[in-house]
Order: structure tokens, then sequence, then C-alpha cells
């Protein structure tokens, strides 16, 4: 397959490109980078900064590309690594059958058009050896005197940032109590309004997590019967008072913190001495995409470990602008990837982001049949992921075999076959699945309401989203 | 902490309800230890308390019976298989209109296949769906799950057990071998069925229709409804088997002239002096049977067909063929279709008219042949293929006026991937080609620059990976 770097720096639109793409040349940001020469096609996966890797294509006879991140650079930096990787490091690509989605990009892409004209703007010089050359610059050792300045307007940054939660918890709980005081009857009818303006309170006072939960209560309330609502609406407050109490406890628990303010990041995750692995082959089971009201997009992708004898779930959470436009997803329900995750710290380990993807394809033992049975007693499987993380909105349960059945006001629920536990259910399922026989399915319990992510029938595994 | 109660949880939760100016009183049963502090710090305390009794305490009830229903029934066919489920799934998205989806079910079905219900499944009780599809209709309306049994099994014990399409494929099936006992079958239940069953149960006499029926449809002129009235009535004009009214004969006759144009019959309509004049004529045509007109002008039936002007202009078409359709033999039918075919500016709606009456060998004959001679388009040609979707081979296709044009066009669309008229074309292809013959297609499209991964292809690609099921596979 013909590459070389001079194309590389002719596709480039300009020199920052490169120097961008050179800081993206570890292999430890690339879970997975593949090849097929019969197709002259190059593909991998670049971790960004989200739990979802984004997914990057290169055609080596056409120069065509293709990225699912939100840069409005042709090629992107991940294109140009890519490629730059290709050229120097080809062995470490691996010859894989072409997948799914890079042949879906192929079938889209026109045919019969000339290859990808490198840029015949005369802009600044473009050069990957001075890329290159700037990057070691960056990443000798600086000054210690620097490091220990840095150090100190750190320790101050967080000591205010830790003021300012503590003083929007407070704004925080005193709200809680209007709201009891003033009535939830008056609070359900303008709940929009009131949860907007102590989330904007939230956001002062560094608190952007905690803010997105109450720009979200009012839609969360949206359909509910009033007793339910006055439910959810209690049941959330008893999470934001734990949240907020447990922050006040141990500011430095990170669980709380991420669901206060932010996640430790990526690399700050990877460098824990405590971190939290788990090796094997997981299935994607569900991709939820939600447009919140802050106007970031929430990209939550399940999945589950196959072999396991209990059940080990993890989360890929992704937040990007909706402003960015609609990004495709990087996995799709049903996808089974060999691959090692590493958790967020906490007592609950559920939310991950991928380490490494392996090359080896999961084997079809594995694959096809899935081996966990499914809960008999779910309310009490759920009672004991809560109880470590009892702020938690929704988490994930396998339902054991049931049915799905409706009442004469238009309800739908699940109910287990020995007719013990009957779950109601957020949204009607698709209409052939009533009366039919659930073997067993997965799905999120939010303390009232299940919403069913998949199933599995006698006529194989239905995925929901 | 001793005992929550649930009363005491709702009598907390009363409280909320419409607003506290002061403090809500613990419950004494609860941890005093808890209440601790101020007002509203014993406040925040209990619903904290509550909130978390909520997640942990409280199962969910539900205060009305449940319906249970019993499961969608499976269907006779195997589903499509595993590895093309997406490339149906994409098929299917093509284009959103209910007949496209149904043809794309019915070249599925012809091939033996019906769809996985998570990739397509009925929303409504349409009839546009291939019959294959009729357990799961059944379901949706309510009725319940009902076993799909062999089409030999028709008895009157098992009358009941069949759904309304089961059966009316059970008749013709029956006519095919054993009309006779089809007929007994309709004579016994028919009146136990609603008027839109009766008629579709009806039409399965036009297979092996002959004289032993004539007592039958004679009976069911006192059918409470007036479609099953008509059609007994045209099926026994078929026969000849009714009574002519001589004034309405001369009456249609006068809008026509004979005459002899090349030292042959030519019959040819008068052109009406007014709407008015045109719709009797018309309802005239409805209501005479063909022979009886063709009696009124003097020549054979086979003559008037083979006389009459195939002219597009003429608006006298329409009825004619309609009136062919209604009451003529099964030969003439033939004859005009052919006839249809074989002129250069027929009107490709007369064929679909005549559909029902034509044999599905006859139709396959027709497509052929008017792929190679006329300008029907490749949408006509589907609806007359359809149900025997799938059948054509392809070098019948590349040898074709269609085709040629479609290259034409083709090569001079800017883009390809937006061009409607292409992608209907395709999409027409992807239904009425044979499997095995696919490949040749999709050579001519690469040569003519088509990218073969093209997701406008996939019902091209679906087709050419679709064998059908054979009987072992059952």
């Amino acid at each position: 397959m013909s590459l070389d770097l001079k194309t590389i720096e002719a596709l480039a639109s300009d020199q920052p490109s490169l120097k961008a793409a050179s800081k993206l040349m570890k292999s430890s940001k690339w879970p997975g980078r593949f090849k097929n020469a019969e197709n002259s096609i190059v593909w991998g996966e670049c971790q960004g900064s989200g739990s979802n890797p984004y997914r990057v294509i290169f055609d080596c006879e056409e120069h065509g590309y293709k990225c699912t991140c939100p840069s409005r650079k042709f090629p992107c930096k991940h294109v140009i690594a890519l490629m730059w990787m290709f050229v120097e490091t080809e062995p470490d690509f691996n010859t894989a059958e072409i997948p799914d989605w890079v042949r879906e990009w192929q079938g889209r892409r026109k045919r019969g058009k000339s290859p990808t004209q490198p840029s015949e703007t005369k802009s600044a010089h473009k050069d990957l050896t001075g890329a290159l050359a700037q990057e070691l610059e960056n990443t000798t050792a600086p000054d210690p005197k620097e490091i220990e300045r840095r150090e100190k307007a750190a320790k101050t940054r967080a000591e205010q940032s830790h003021r300012l939660i503590l003083s929007g918890l407070s704004e925080l709980e005193g709200w809680i109590n209007d709201q009891l005081r003033l009535g939830l009857v008056n609070f359900l009818k303008e709940s929009r309004e009131r949860c907007r303006r102590i989330a904007a309170r939230l956001v002062d006072s560094r608190a952007p997590s905690l803010a997105g939960r109450l720009d979200e209560l009012p839609a969360m309330l949206v359909g509910l019967k009033s007793n339910e609502a006055v439910d959810a609406t209690l049941m959330e407050f008893s999470r934001l008072l734990i949240l907020s109490r447990s922050y006040q406890t141990d500011p430095q628990r990170l669980d709380v913190k991420a669901a206060i303010s932010t996640a430790i990041s990526r690399e700050e995750l990877l460098a824990r001495t405590d971190l939290q692995t788990k090796e094997g082959h997981w299935e994607v089971f569900a991709v939820q995409t939600l447009t919140q009201r802050d106007g970031l997009v929430r990209q939550s992708t399940w999945l589950r470990l196959l072999e396991a004898e209990q059940n080990v779930f993890a989360l890929l959470l992704d937040h990007y602008p909706a402003a960015t436009g609609q990004r495709g997803t990087s996995f799709t329900p049903g996808e089974q990837i060999s691959a090692t995750l590493a958790f967020y710290p906490g007592e609950l380990l559920l939310r991950a982001v991928i380490v490494e993807r392996h090359a080896d394809r999961v084997p079809e033992s594995v694959s096809v049949e899935w081996k966990n049975a499914g809960s008999e007693n779910p309310l009490q499987d759920y009672r004991q992921q809560f109880v470590k993380a009892p702020w938690s909105h929704e988490l994930p349960l396998t339902l054991g075999a049931g049915r799905l059945v409706e009442t004469d006001s238009g309800q739908y629920w699940w109910r287990l076959e020995n007719h013990k536990t009957a779950l109601p259910l957020v949204e009607a399922p698709p209409a052939y699945l009533i009366g039919t026989r659930l073997q067993r399915s997965l799905a999120l319990w939010n303390g009232q309401r299940a919403t069913l992510l998949a199933t599995q029938t006698k006529r194989g595994i239905t995925y929901f989203t | 902490m001793s005992g929550i109660q649930i009363s005491d949880i709702d009598r907390a939760k009363s409280s909320w309800l419409m607003g506290v100016s002061g403090e809500i009183p613990v419950p004494e049963n609860w941890n005093s230890d808890f209440a601790g502090g101020d007002a509203a710090e014993s406040q925040l305390r209990m619903v904290t308390l509550v909130g978390q009794a909520l997640h942990l305490m409280v199962e969910p009830e539900c205060n009305e019976p449940f319906r249970e229903r019993a499961e969608a029934p499976d269907l006779k066919a195997p589903t499509i298989p595993e590895n093309l489920r997406s490339e149906f799934r994409r098929a299917l998205q093509l284009d959103k209109k209910e007949h496209r989806m149904a043809q794309i079910l019915t070249l599925v079905a012809h091939r033996g296949y019906v769809s996985h219900p998570d990739d397509w499944f009925p929303s409504s009780q349409s009839s546009a769906w291939p019959d294959i599809y009729d357990p799961w209709i059944h379901w949706i309306a309510g009725s319940g799950s009902i076993q799909d049994f062999n089409e030999e099994e028709i008895n009157s014990e098992t009358w009941q057990d069949f759904t309304p399409a089961a059966k009316a494929r059970a008749l013709v099936a029956l006519r095919i071998n054993n009309p006779d006992q089809a007929l007994q079958l309709l004579a016994t239940h028919l009146a136990g069925e609603s008027a839109e069953v009766r008629l579709k149960l009806l039409a399965a006499l036009e297979t092996g229709l002959n004289e032993n029926d004539i007592p039958f449809l004679k009976s069911l002129s006192g059918d409470r409804s007036q479609k099953v009235k008509s059609q007994a009535h045209f099926l026994l004009a078929r026969l000849g088997e009714i009574e002519v009214n001589a004034e309405e004969v001369d009456e249609l006759k006068s809008f026509f002239i004979k005459g002899t144009l090349l030292n042959k019959k030519a019959v040819q309509a008068l052109k009406c002096k007014n709407p008015a004049q045109e719709r009797n004529r018309n309802e005239l045509m409805q209501r005479i049977p063909f022979k009886a007109f063709a009696d009124a002008l003097q020549i054979s039936p086979l003559e008037l067909v083979q006389n009459w002007p195939v002219n597009n202009k003429s608006k006298a078409n329409v009825p004619f063929t309609q009136m062919l359709t209604l009451t003529g033999e099964d030969s003439l039918i033939e004859a005009w279709a052919h006839r249809l075919v074989d002129s250069d500016d027929a009107d490709e709606d007369l064929l679909l008219v005549l559909k029902e009456r034509l044999k599905p060998e006859t139709r396959q004959e027709l497509v052929r042949k008017a792929l190679r001679q006329c300008h029907f388009s490749s949408a006509a040609l589907v609806e007359l293929l359809t149900p025997n979707l799938g059948t054509l081979p392809a070098e019948e296709l590349l040898k074709s006026r269609v085709w040629k044009e479609f290259l034409k066009v083709a090569a001079k669309a800017e883009d390809k991937w937006d061009h409607p008229v292409l992608r209907a074309e395709l999409f027409d292809f992807g239904l009425l080609l044979e499997h095995s013959g696919i490949s040749e297609i999709f050579s001519a499209f690469e040569k003519a620059g088509w990218n073969p991964h093209d997701p406008g292809l996939c019902l091209l690609r679906l087709n050419a990976n679709l064998p059908s099921v054979t009987v072992t596979d059952l």
C-alpha cells in the first residue's frame, strides 16, 4: 500500500495540524490500528478525551479519509497521525477483515473521483520533521521553579473551587428546603424555571455535573402521574442531599466529586496506582444519546462482560457540544469487542474507559449465547448496587424469564414468569414482544420504572436502542 | 434505625405536597438521633431518608389488572438469513411508502422467507402486506394467535381455524384439483363471513370457473352486499348466464362505429358530445357483458379484441379493458394483453387493469416481451410481475430498452446518488431480477461508474444473496 511522508505533508492543511498530529503518535492513544492490503485501507480507533474512541479511516490508494471527531479541519489530526504512524511503523498495524463501519464508509464514497489532491495553497511551510521537533521541545523537562509555581497555582485553584462548591451546596440545600416549604404541588408546576435558576447558581459554584442533574429533573417528571412525580422528586432530592453531604464529609472522594463537578481526566485515571481494569470479551448492549438542556449531548454506551459468572457492567460516557452536529456512535448494540477497560474509582465500578482493543475476535462459543442467567430478584440486585452509590439515577439490571403485559390504561409492565415481581416500563415496547416469553433481559432501573435495553427470545437477541 | 413504616413516609409526603410552614414532626419510631439540629436540618434529613426508602423499600404495584396476550405467532417460512438482515433493513429504508415496502416483503416472501419481527413488523392491518404475514395481522387485530394451517387441510372442521387470507389461498389451491369441493365449502360457509371476507373468498371461483358454479352464483343474487352480488353477476356473465337488457345493448352500440380498414374489421368509438354522455357510455360498458357487446356489433369477441384500436388517446380504452376484465373469457384477456404490449404507444395502466385475470406464466411472458419491445416503465413491469417478483433473468433486462434508457440517463446524471428516476429504477431492478444473474448487472454498473458498495444498491445485493428456500431447508 503506497503512502509516504511527503504525501502526508502535502495533504495536511497547515503546520499546526501536523504539530497536533505529532502529539497523537503514541500507541497508548490508539487502542486499535488495523490494515487491509487487498483494499488499501487503514483504520484505527484513537482515544480522545471522551470514553468512546474516535474511529479513523484512510484509503492509501485514493487518499480518502474519515474521522468521527468533530474537528472542522480536513484532514484532522487523527487522520494525519494514523497515516504518519502507518508510514513509520506499519508492522504495528494488524491485518484484519474490513469491519462493517469501514465498509459503509467505502460504500458512501464516490468512486471514479480522482484521488484527494494535496493542498495547493501557498500557506506556511508544512513539515513533519519540524512538527516533531516542536513536540520534543515541549516535552523536555521544565524548570523546577516553574513546576513549583504551577503546583502552587493548582493548589490555590483547588482550594478556591472547594470553597465555591461548598457555597453552592449550601445554596442547593436551602433551595430544597424552600421547595418543601412552598409545597411540591407548586414545585411540579414550576419545576422548569426553579430548576434552571438553581442550576445556574451551581454552574457558578463550579458544580457543573450537579447543575446538569437539576437541569434534567423537569424532563424526568414529564409523563409521570402526579403521585409518581412527587416520589420521583423526593427520590432525586434525597440523591442530591446524599451527594452534598458526602462531599462535605470527604471532598477528595473521586466518585462523589465526579457527580458534583467533573471526573478526573483519562490521563489521570490511567496514571493511578490503584487502577481497576478488566480484560475480556464485551458486548455492547445499548447506546443512548441524549441532548441535555445545557447544550451538551450525552452518549452512554453500555457494555457487559460476556464470560463472567456474575454480571459485570461498564458504562462509557461521552459529552460533546450539540452545536458540533450529530456524531456517529463508535459502537452499535450487538457489537462484541475484545478489550481491556479501566474503571473510574468508587465503591460501585461502572463508569469506564477503553484502555486497549485487542485484535482477536470474540469466540463464537462465547458470543452466541447470553451465558449469565437473568435475575429472579432484580430489585434486590438493584439495591445492592444502589447502596454503593446512592446518588445514581439509574442502574443496569438483568431480568430473568418473564413476559411483557399491559393494562387497560395503556401502561406496559415486565413481569417475572412466576408473577412474583413486576416492573413498570418507561415506554411502550415493540408491539410484537408483548406476550412473548423473554428468556432474559437487560434493563435500567431508576427506582420507579425500567428501560428495556436488550432481550433474548426464541428468535434471538433484540436490542432496543 | 428502627422500622420505617410506609405510613410515616405517606404522612411526610402529604405534608410536603402542600407545603409546611413549620417543622414536620419526626415519627416516634424513628431514631431521635436522626432528628437533631434545627428545623431545616431535620427537614433535609427526613427527605433524604424518605427518598432513599422509596428507592429501597417500596416495590412497584399495579392497581389495575394486567391484560395478557398470546405470543405473536411464528410464521411458516424461515426468517431472512442473519447475514442479510442488515441489507434487508437498509432496503426497507430506501423508500418508506407502504407499497414499496410491501414489494420488498413480497420479493422476500417469494423466495420463501419472512422478516424477523425486529426488522419489520406490521403496524397496521393493511391489506398491502403479503398474505404470509396474515397470522401477524390477525394477532395485531387482537384476535389472538392463530396457527397457520397448510392449505390442503381446509375443510368444514378446520374452516374456522383459517384466517380469511389463508381461506382464500386454500380455496384457490383446492379449485385447481377439486373445484366442486371448494364450491361446496363456499356454499356451506360463505354466509357466515363478513361482507369483505365473502368478496375475497368468492374470487376463488375465478379459478376453474365452470357451469357447476352457476346455481351457487345465482343464489348470491340475494346477498346482503352489493359488491358480492355484482361479483357473482360478473362471474355468471362470463358463463353466459345473465339476461341482457337489449335496449341498453343498442344504446351502447350507438356509441361505436364498425367499418373495414385495410380489409380488417375495425371498431371505433365515436366522440362523446359531453362528459355526461361519456359517463353513460362507460357505465353501460360496466354492466353489459363483453360477448353481448360483440354480438351487437356483429363480430366475434375475439375479432373485437383483435380489431379494437389500441390508440393511447382513446378514452374508451379504459372502459373497454374493464369490461373485458369483468366478463371476458381468459383467452380474450390474454389476447388483449399481448396487443397492448405489441403496440408502441399503449397505456401501461391498461395492462395493469388486466393483471388479476392473467396467469402468472402469462404475466412473466408479457414482462419479457414488454422489456424488449415497448416503452412500459420498470415500475409497471414490477406491478405486473407481483407477487412472482425476482424471477426475471438478468439477460432480459440487459438487452432491453429499459436498460439502454437507464444507462443513457445515468451517463448524463451529474449525481447518480440523488437522481430520483435512477434510484426508482434501481429499486425496480432489485425487485424484478432473478438472483443468479445479478452479478452481471453489477459488472455493468461498475462499468457505468457505480460503486458496488453504494447503499442505493442494497436491494439488488439483498436479491443477489437470497436464493430460494428449498424443501430441504424447511
